[in-house]
């Protein structure tokens, strides 16, 4: 009975080791560039939130806040750039999710007493109150 | 039945072997190749999980013909600790070892690594296993048969008979073994020469993983040894609990690195060395404890593994060395340090604390072993030694760790520094002030409690102003504190680990600087005082099982002259040991606890002896110990997916 056991796990083990090389070997998936790309551009967009809320808190001073937030934002571009060419059943979707983040970055105001960043459907400035209103875009 | 674990886990060698080859091999652009030895790990799995189900079932149907089950179980043993007996002895603690590290490297495979780094990573656990499996297959084989069979076992060592038990070994086992993963990652990074940073989130994530293990594998054996023990202490700087404190320390300091590199650039060779020497101390842990090279309360029986690990940590240093000697120009810095008052120094700094701590905690454990090959003499270093240098650096960690999170990127800036540390340093004097009124006379136990102030202060003030800036935008309190701690779990799971940190540092300072002790032989009837408790000696009383004798005495407390409750403190003679076991009393309140050891009695005059200590602050060791395992679950709990990435 034992041997019977171990004769069978022996053969599934040699089948199922054995398997991958008798398929034509697979072509590096698009979907994986894609993966690679989205994880990116998530890890990017939490540091730039991350970036902002240390700002918020008063552990950055505006000329550094700026600074890395450009340098963080240019690579989030080029990473939503190059997802910019996708396999055409994604189009849509992925479409959609840049215009939306292009939104956010486009829409952030900054107050003009303080220059501390505003949320677009903010009034007043959460820093130092000042009316947000007439502030550009 | 035994002959189908032998058999898998021979078959699970020429797996390995044939995954190892395979990747390898596969990583000069054959897929083919590297989808073999994916399938190869994935198979690894299934072969050591049958093997371990079978020892476990031999356990289960005390089949005392193995010689591994009838060392370490009996008869008469409940389900619950024959189970635990799996991991008793050198042979199944690495057969567990090896089923952790099959199943961590199934989970790494299923998240789907970069491309390019699954050879290597496959590689490094294939050799791993390769040795495990040989150590198993001709050195500590669990399946050997005896010529006869036994009518019992002999049964586990009472003093293993403990909920700890089940948890401490198989939690530290994990940890140990799980660092094998974010090293496989840190190889595959060298191998591949690879310039980004696409290494660091999993090496961190699974860092963290297996941190948590080991964390909490020595908070049990801590907790054990007060417990179980009964010399009321927890932590005696044995060298196997050294072994499994060493390796958290670094993993801890590359937690922090980490974050620099992340975010600046900065430290790439440093957080390399830090992960190799990282999983190079958990297997010179494994050797410490398997070599009998130190002594130690944890003998598992001198054997030649402790060799044959000092063979294979020569070859994984040897290895990882020469890639990153291969690959030192492509770990360049991106950027400088730039002041010595920023959050950049202040994380290498603590870095640094960290790393020596460890480091004398590795002089003080191995010196002994060294002066003994030398001059031949043997000598040992007791608490005092670890104590004595670790005890100021610990403190200077935990002051650092509450500047660190509060101080300015690149260059703290005076407003900065104002801003920040104004509040937490009022905090700690007007604690300060309070505990001398409150008369308080040690200055080293006042530091302590200043510096643990200041952090509590720090990271409360932290929280205070992420919670009143999303307040601001129109949260209530309540919403704003969850949201904020949800929205931003590495950072507020990390500071309810701080949080839990400086818990234990109270429950150290307190236990180590204002620990009372007495002991008295008392007649039925007479009482003796320790602190401002007096224990009055009631009766004695004998209980007797199938298997052992419980012996315990009856104790009235009174504290402060009222009544406290009745505490029995008890020795458990087991039919198989001859020594008995103490079964200590405590009783638990969180200014301190009371903890009672019957020491030994007459039978017939009735006098019984008595051992007591008080332990302030002891409570708060635990508590913090539930901290941080909170706290690193959070910060471990992954991030949403995007929907179609799933799909």
């Amino acid at each position: 009975m034992t041997w019977l056991v171990a004769s069978l796990l022996f053969l599934a083990v040699v089948a199922y080791m054995t398997y991958p090389l008798l398929r034509p070997p697979q072509k590096r998936g698009e979907e994986e560039r894609e993966r690679e790309l989205l994880s990116r551009k998530e890890a990017l967009l939490s540091t730039i939130k991350e970036l902002q809320f240390n700002y918020e808190l008063g552990n950055l001073s505006p000329e550094e806040h700026r600074e890395l937030e450009g340098k963080y934002e240019a690579r989030a571009l080029s990473v939503l750039r190059e997802l910019d060419h996708p396999s055409p059943s994604r189009e849509g979707e992925v479409e959609r999710e840049i215009a939306a983040l292009r939104r956010v970055i486009k829409e952030r105001r900054f107050c003009s007493r303080c220059g501390v960043p505003a949320d677009p459907q903010d009034s007043f400035c959460s820093r130092c109150g000042a009316s947000l209103k007439g502030e550009k875009t | 039945m035994a002959d189908l674990g032998y058999f898998s886990l021979a078959l699970a060698l020429v797996v390995a072997l044939f995954s190892l080859l395979s990747a390898l091999l596969g990583a000069r652009g054959r897929p083919e190749l590297v989808a073999a030895a994916r399938n190869g790990t994935f198979a690894l799995l299934g072969l050591i999980s049958v093997a371990s189900a079978v020892l476990a079932y031999a356990f289960l149907s005390h089949d005392f013909n193995l010689e591994y089950v009838a060392n370490y179980s009996a008869k008469g043993m409940s389900t619950f600790y024959t189970l635990a007996a799996f991991w008793a002895g050198n042979e199944g603690s690495l057969l567990f070892w090896s089923w952790v590290l099959a199943l961590m490297a199934a989970i790494v495979l299923w998240q789907k690594p970069r491309r390019d780094f699954l050879p290597y990573i496959l590689a490094v656990v294939a050799v791993n296993q390769a040795f495990f499996l040989l150590l198993m297959l001709f050195v500590a084989n669990p399946f050997v048969r005896l010529i006869f069979t036994p009518a019992d076992g002999i049964g586990l060592n009472p003093l293993l008979e403990n909920p700890g038990m089940l948890f401490h070994p198989i939690t530290l086992l994990a940890g140990y073994a799980g660092f094998t993963i974010p090293f496989a990652f840190a190889i595959a990074h060298l191998a591949t020469g690879q310039v980004g940073e696409e290494w660091l989130r999993p090496a961190r994530r699974y860092t963290l993983v297996a941190w948590l293990f080991l964390g909490v594998g020595n908070l049990l054996g801590a907790w054990w040894a007060y417990v179980e023990l009964g010399w009321g202490g927890y932590w005696a700087w044995d060298a196997v609990e050294n072994a499994g404190l060493m390796p958290w320390l670094t993993a801890t300091a590359f937690l922090h690195s980490a974050m620099i590199q992340k975010r600046r650039g900065m430290l790439k060779v440093w957080n390399m060395v830090l992960i190799i020497i990282t999983f190079n101390l958990c297997l010179f842990g494994t050797f410490l404890t398997r070599s009998g090279v130190v002594s130690s309360i944890h003998t598992f029986g001198i054997s030649s593994l402790g060799r044959l690990f000092l063979g294979f940590i020569f070859l994984s240093l040897f290895v990882s060395v020469f890639l990153l000697y291969q690959r030192l120009p492509s770990l360049k810095s991106e950027d400088k340090l730039g002041s010595l008052v920023s959050r950049e120094s202040t994380f290498l700094i603590n870095n640094l604390l960290l790393v020596a701590i460890a480091f004398a905690t590795f002089l003080g454990t191995i010196y002994p072993a060294i002066y003994e090959a030398v001059r031949g003499v043997k000598v040992t270093v007791g608490p005092s030694f670890f104590n004595q240098v670790n005890g100021p650096i610990f403190l200077l960690f935990l002051l650092l760790m509450g500047i660190c999170p509060i101080i300015g990127w690149r260059r703290a800036t005076p407003r900065n520094l104002l801003r920040n540390f104004l509040i937490p340093a009022t905090t700690a004097v007007l604690v300060l002030v309070l505990l001398i009124v409150l008369r308080v006379k040690t200055w080293y136990a006042l530091i302590g409690f200043g510096v643990c102030a200041f952090v509590l202060a720090t990271i409360i003030l932290e929280w205070f102003r992420g919670v009143r800036a999303r307040h601001r935008k129109g949260e209530n309190y309540f919403a704003a504190f969850f949201r904020l701690l949800w929205g931003n779990r590495p950072r507020y799971g990390g500071y309810i680990v701080h949080v839990g940190i400086i818990l234990l540092a109270l429950g150290v300072i307190g236990s180590s600087f204002y620990k009372v002790e007495a002991e008295a032989s008392l007649n039925p009837g007479e009482s003796f005082q320790i602190g401002k408790y007096t224990l009055t000696y009631e009766s004695m009383n004998d209980k007797a099982t199938a298997n052992k004798e419980v012996v315990s005495a009856t104790v009235q407390v009174l504290n402060g002259g009222k009544p406290a409750g009745v505490l029995t403190p008890a020795q458990t003679f087991q039919v198989n040991y001859q020594n008995p076991v103490s079964e200590v009393a405590i009783r638990s309140t969180p200014l301190e606890d009371l903890y009672i050891i019957l020491m030994g009695w007459d039978k017939i005059g009735g006098v019984a002896a008595f051992k007591a200590f008080v332990n302030p602050l002891m409570v708060w060791m635990w508590i913090g110990g539930v901290l941080f395992i909170l706290g690193t679950v959070i910060a471990i709990w992954p991030e949403r997916k995007p929907a179609h990435v799933q799909a």
